[in-house]
């Protein structure tokens, strides 16, 4: 298995249990682009470390910032099985907010790729 | 939906039910001048009010009533402009492209001398044997056309209707004749230096007679067309024009009729090449999608040699002739898109289905070139060959009935018609396998920075900022203006395409880098087998611009087998009525794209700037959504956040764009 396969799967494992609402739900849209914006960010803490793949979020995030401030709290939001739609889990993380501790690690780990993690950002994020 | 006109399984003319009377003309009769003196000429028909289809050089029997029977009754000769003739001391001349002479009615209306047929008269009558043929084939060519007006789109919804009334619009614009087109493409060619009407003095003779000086020739309006900083700079064109080229006269070498004429071979291929270089420029304008040199040539004509090797291996024979007829066909099936009445509105207003009926009106062109006896496509294909190059560009897309019309019949001995149905689907499997990557717009395709323009255009559209929009479109048109390895037709083409770019423009096109050119085969069945390779780029770029994987290649496979199907991204064989497609997995090199695909990489895919511009504000993007949501349900708190959050992502766009 190549490993854009590898990282493929193990996201898959990852957001499984994941639900998005009907498509006729008012909240569809915004929970499909938050469900984007968290995969991307799961993405990125993998490509970080592409050689030796996390196991879970929680161990991805501490890997990636060892010193974040409020470590815990975000690998107590991102324990499996996910249980807060993508936009609550967005939205706990702070990941879009600019200033926020989560959107500054996301700049620092997108420096600190090397090529097989800047591939699979290519390869496997949504840049669109 | 009634059914009614020609089907194209046989060549049987039905009744024709009342066409949509779009405008209703009087017929005249045809202008023939004398110089000296004119004698009455009489018209077969009586002046009769009927529906027009707006074709100058169509002859009465093409009128909605009975064409065929008409023609049985009366051998008719079309009036041409170069149909002329000496008659006691009397030059006459026939003007114009209008309504039909009987040869029996014409005479009695000129001095003549019953015992011993006149010049004029022997030449008339021996012209009216291969017109009246001529005649048949147009005829039947125009029922055709006024059928699929009728029914094209193959629905009747509120929606299709208007595409109908859209489609016969532009069928009727004077600008979509064989007059207006040639006259508008020989101008464009003199402009660059060719005179595609005049043969070099050495060509003399039959084509057989010395067929290397005519491929000289002809390379050399190659050369000036394709390889010319004054004109168009393309080597992976010009590579793939000199390859049809000497394609085109081995084919008419063996496939021409006895006698005709080194001129006129080189008069045909410097036609076809001008076509070709004026529906690449056309085509190079905007973001449609390729439908120039790679398209007609590259893909198009390769996969029909392929088709029919295929058939040629089941015993099913495809000959010269028929290759050539497909050659021909391919030249033109796309020529609509070129003509004024779709290029000037898609440039001017952007794409709006105006490409809807692009085939009919190729098919009208064709039409009215095969009533020319002097045309030299007329010389090298008969009345019924110039039939089938008809119905195979009315049909390129989809079949008279608007399927998909994957048929062959397998047999060595067919009929006319099964091998017009042959080289009908031969033509349409061509066209409807040509869905990838060098099918991209040419800005695209040549300049895949360009890619990174849409990116940022989109966050543009985004902010609603008008202004940096349109810097944006600026930076890049002074990208192309400096670029120096663009000649001038390029830079032309490129500037119009890059001025008609919005917002959205990556949705239509960066899907299409996903697979590499198909390859074709046969069973003895006639099922065709088409393997497509997905595109080493592919899975890169469809990340890229956030699209879902294999959109392209799934709309391949329902275009081409009518299945509606999901690929996994695993080898899979998907089957749909006649056809297989086999889908082979992975990163693969695609051929002829080596440099496409460089430049992608080296432009854009390993670019980390741009990755890590892109994968921030899609972060940005999202939480925007979220924010605009929430003002919408009247979160006043929110107007704030949302500020501030534009300003952030117009700062991040500014801090890439000096940055790159």
């Amino acid at each position: 298995m190549s490993l854009s396969e590898s990282v493929h799967q193990r996201l898959g494992e990852w957001l499984d249990g994941i639900s998005l609402p009907a498509l006729d739900d008012p909240n569809r849209r915004i929970e499909e682009l938050r469900l984007g914006q968290l995969r991307n960010f799961l993405l990125l803490l993998l490509a970080r470390f592409p050689n030796d793949l996390a196991t879970t979020p929680a161990e991805a995030l501490e890997r990636c910032g060892p010193e974040l401030t409020e470590l815990s709290a975000y690998q107590q939001t991102l324990s499996l099985p996910f249980n807060d739609t993508p936009d609550g889990l967005a939205t706990a993380l702070k990941l879009g907010k600019p200033r926020s501790e989560l959107f500054t690690l996301q700049e620092n780990l997108l420096d600190q790729l090397d090529d097989d993690g800047h591939r699979l950002i290519v390869e496997l994020g949504r840049l669109f | 939906m009634i059914e009614w006109g020609v089907n194209n399984m046989d060549n049987t003319m039905k009744p024709l039910q009342p066409f949509i009377p779009t405008t209703r003309v009087q017929q005249l009769a045809p202008a023939i001048k004398p110089s000296v003196s004119a004698p009455a000429q009489e018209v077969r028909s009586e002046p009769a009010e009927t529906f027009q289809l707006q074709t100058p050089s169509l002859p009465v029997e093409t009128a909605v009533n009975t064409p065929v029977e008409v023609a049985k009754e009366k051998p008719a000769v079309p009036v041409e402009t170069n149909l002329s003739w000496q008659q006691g001391g009397v030059s006459f001349e026939a003007q114009g492209n209008g309504p039909i002479v009987s040869y029996q009615e014409a005479p009695t209306a000129l001095p003549s001398n019953d015992s011993q047929p006149t010049s004029f008269e022997a030449t008339l009558k021996a012209l009216a044997a291969t017109q009246n043929e001529k005649t048949q084939a147009a005829n039947a060519m125009h029922q055709r056309e006024a059928t699929y007006l009728f029914r094209v789109p193959f629905k009747d919804d509120e929606k299709s209707l208007k595409t109908r009334a859209a489609i016969n619009e532009r069928y009727k614009d004077s600008t979509t004749s064989a007059q207006s087109v040639t006259k508008t493409v020989n101008s464009y060619a003199i402009e660059r230096g060719i005179d595609i009407n005049k043969a070099p003095e050495n060509l003399t003779g039959a084509l057989s007679s010395n067929p290397e000086a005519v491929k000289k020739a002809a390379q050399g309006v190659v050369d000036r067309l394709f390889l010319s900083k004054e004109v168009s700079f393309n080597p992976e064109k010009h590579a793939t024009v000199s390859e049809e080229t000497s394609r085109f006269l081995d084919l008419a070498l063996q496939a021409a009729p006895e006698g005709f004429s080194a001129a006129d071979a080189y008069k045909l291929v410097a036609s076809n090449l001008a076509l070709v270089s004026y529906q690449d420029k056309a085509a190079s304008e905007n973001m449609l999608g390729d439908h120039g040199v790679r398209h007609l040539l590259g893909h198009n004509i390769k996969a029909t040699e392929q088709l029919a090797d295929g058939l040629e291996k089941q015993g099913v024979p495809v000959g010269p002739k028929d290759r050539l007829l497909m050659h021909q066909a391919m030249i033109l099936h796309d020529l609509g898109y070129a003509m004024d009445s779709v290029r000037n509105p898609i440039n001017s207003e952007g794409l709006k289905g105006q490409d809807a009926g692009h085939n009919v009106l190729a098919a009208r062109y064709v039409r009215e070139r095969s009533l020319d006896p002097n045309d030299p496509i007329t010389k090298l294909f008969g009345a019924s060959d110039m039939e089938i190059m008809h119905r195979s560009i009315l049909y390129h897309d989809k079949d008279a009935n608007g399927g998909p019309g994957v048929e062959f019949s397998m047999t060595s001995t067919p009929t006319q018609e099964q091998r017009a149905m042959n080289i009908e689907t031969m033509t349409r499997i061509a066209d409807n396998s040509h869905a990838f990557e060098d099918k991209l717009p040419e800005l695209l395709y040549r300049e895949p920075k360009s890619l990174k323009t849409l990116r940022l255009m989109k966050t543009a559209g985004e902010l609603g900022d008008g202004a940096l929009l349109k810097d944006l479109k600026s930076d890049l048109s002074s990208y192309i203006s400096e670029n120096p390895n663009l000649a001038k037709d390029d830079k032309e083409a490129l500037l119009q395409s890059a001025s008609s770019l919005g917002p959205e423009s990556y949705r239509f096109s960066v899907g299409r880098i996903a697979g590499s050119k198909p390859t074709f085969d046969v069973a003895p069945d006639g099922k065709v087998i088409l393997d497509v390779m997905e595109s080493d780029t592919h899975q890169q770029t469809v990340g890229l611009f956030g699209l879902a994987s294999f959109n392209q290649m799934e709309k391949f496979i329902l275009d081409c087998t009518g299945q509606k199907t999901r690929l996994s991204g695993n080898d899979e064989v998907i089957e749909g009525g006649n056809l297989a497609v086999n889908f082979h997995s992975g990163a693969h090199r695609v051929e002829g794209s080596a440099a496409f695909n460089q430049e992608l990489n080296s432009e854009l895919l390993s670019d980390r700037a741009f990755t890590k511009y892109s994968y921030l504000d899609n972060s940005y993007s999202v939480e925007q959504a979220v924010l605009e949501e929430r003002v919408k349900k009247g979160d006043l708190g929110a107007t704030g956040e949302l500020a501030e959050l534009k300003t952030l992502r117009r700062e991040l766009l500014e801090q890439y764009r000096t940055q790159a």
